[in-house]
């Protein structure tokens, strides 16, 4: 069954959404991200996507202590990124309380660095975060689309056992549905890998088709903050 | 109740510990010899890479340690595969409590296994008051067949060990501390044993 994964988007510790990933246009939906995590979690919810804008942003982790907030108060499967540059980032995230780590940035500028992650902290313990448009690979924030095709930058990372999470900047937050060509063509070029869809999910029958085309797992933002998803809609793809 | 949560430095050894304190337990994150030979439970939590951990178990003499240990000892995840002979993860030479060899998982079946999965088969003082066909939640690429030992199979591409038990050692390969009121349970059984 495809993993329900409920994105918390964090800027100064709120909880916000932004358009297509520009800072300008963020709404905030909650100044307290710890309960929102709990209230995912009553309803059955395991796992949750934070990311620290903040430090995607700045390059460098802001909002940790809510990282440990919640991963103190609930059991949620934390997966954590935004600003991870360093082996003592790294240690930081996990001693945080992250289950996993979401590498971008150092995955794209820094293979051999994040070749050497997967080998002391175990690829099961790292997803593999790439931000497309138009299948080019975007850094900085999105800010930047280089030239590099997604399909050739995987090559080096399609050994089994690696989680991909793929957003396509141009659906982001715009709730105009996912990229289910792109993600297609991820499934079937990549049949070792797990992809998690990312970006437009828009209501429930999208999760149900992202899942018969073989996502492992998909990122729900939006759609469920401005209700078009109910968490009682996802509730056949919890235990 | 004096717990002693074994540090090996690769990961996340704090899930565990914030379970616990959940719980209204208080534990200690420690590589002290001392500290965990004088804890009533012992817990090896689940993260990181086979090699390192064990590099860092052997560095610090506490892969001797915990094979003579007697108080009861849970190993999760990883640390449930430490427990074994040999791991296939970077071809490492395991604490060898269990003569059983860790696999990676192969096809079908995509790695590594992150989610939920049904537990067949339980048995024992771990399992009380967890009804059959439970559901865990599992993070791994690498697995322990089916032997002697095995307290619960789970299937994923194949048949696996998501629990065994020797003497006083345990192994879970799910994550008790992120599987809800199921997962709490076994982690208040362990603690009562």
């Amino acid at each position: 069954m495809i993993e329900i994964i409920p994105a918390i988007d964090l800027i100064g510790g709120d909880c916000v959404r932004l358009v297509k990933g520009d800072y300008e246009q963020k709404t905030v939906y909650s100044k307290d991200p710890v309960e929102v995590a709990k209230v995912f979690q009553d309803t059955g919810i395991r796992r949750l996507h934070l990311v620290d804008l903040d430090g995607a942003k700045t390059g460098k982790i802001i909002n940790l202590s809510i990282l440990e907030s919640i991963a103190s108060q609930t059991s949620l499967m934390i997966d954590f990124g935004g600003g991870i540059t360093s082996d003592e980032d790294m240690n930081a995230v996990y001693n945080a309380g992250a289950d996993i780590a979401t590498i971008g940035s150092v995955a794209i500028k820094e293979p051999e660095k994040f070749l050497e992650w997967i080998a002391k902290y175990s690829s099961a313990r790292m997803l593999l975060a790439a931000d497309v448009k138009n299948d080019l690979l975007a850094i900085a924030g999105w800010q930047e689309i280089t030239s590099r095709n997604i399909f050739d930058y995987l090559q080096q990372y399609s050994q089994p056992g690696l989680q991909l999470f793929c957003t396509d900047i141009h659906k982001d937050g715009r709730l105009a549905g996912p990229s289910f060509d792109l993600y297609e063509r991820l499934v079937i070029s990549f049949p070792e890998m797990k992809i998690i869809a990312s970006g437009g999910v828009t209501d429930i029958e999208d999760i149900a088709k992202l899942e018969k085309i073989g996502c492992s797992g998909v990122i729900i933002g939006k759609a469920l903050y401005e209700g078009r998803i109910t968490l009682k809609q996802l509730k056949p793809y919890l235990h | 109740m004096n717990v002693a949560i074994i540090n090996y430095n690769a990961g996340n050894t704090r899930s565990v510990f914030f379970a616990l304190e959940r719980l209204g337990i208080h534990s200690c994150i420690t590589d002290d010899m001392k500290e965990i030979r004088s804890a009533d439970k012992v817990i090896l939590p689940g993260v990181g890479e086979a090699g390192s951990a064990m590099a860092y178990l052997k560095e610090k003499g506490l892969d001797i340690l915990i094979k003579d240990l007697e108080q009861p000892v849970l190993g999760i995840c990883l640390g449930m595969q430490l427990m074994c002979r040999y791991s296939e993860e970077g071809k490492t030479d395991c604490l060898n409590i269990f003569d059983l060899d860790v696999i990676k998982f192969t096809q079908p079946g995509k790695v590594p296994q992150i989610g939920w999965n049904t537990l067949y088969n339980m048995k024992g003082p771990l399992f009380a008051g967890i009804p059959e066909h439970s559901f865990m939640y599992f993070v791994h690429s690498y697995y322990i067949g089916i032997s002697g030992d095995t307290i619960s199979e789970t299937q994923y591409a194949t048949l696996f060990s998501s629990a065994f038990k020797k003497d006083n050692f345990y192994g879970v390969q799910f994550h008790p501390e992120k599987s809800g009121k199921s997962g709490e349970q076994i982690i208040k059984n362990f603690l009562t044993l």
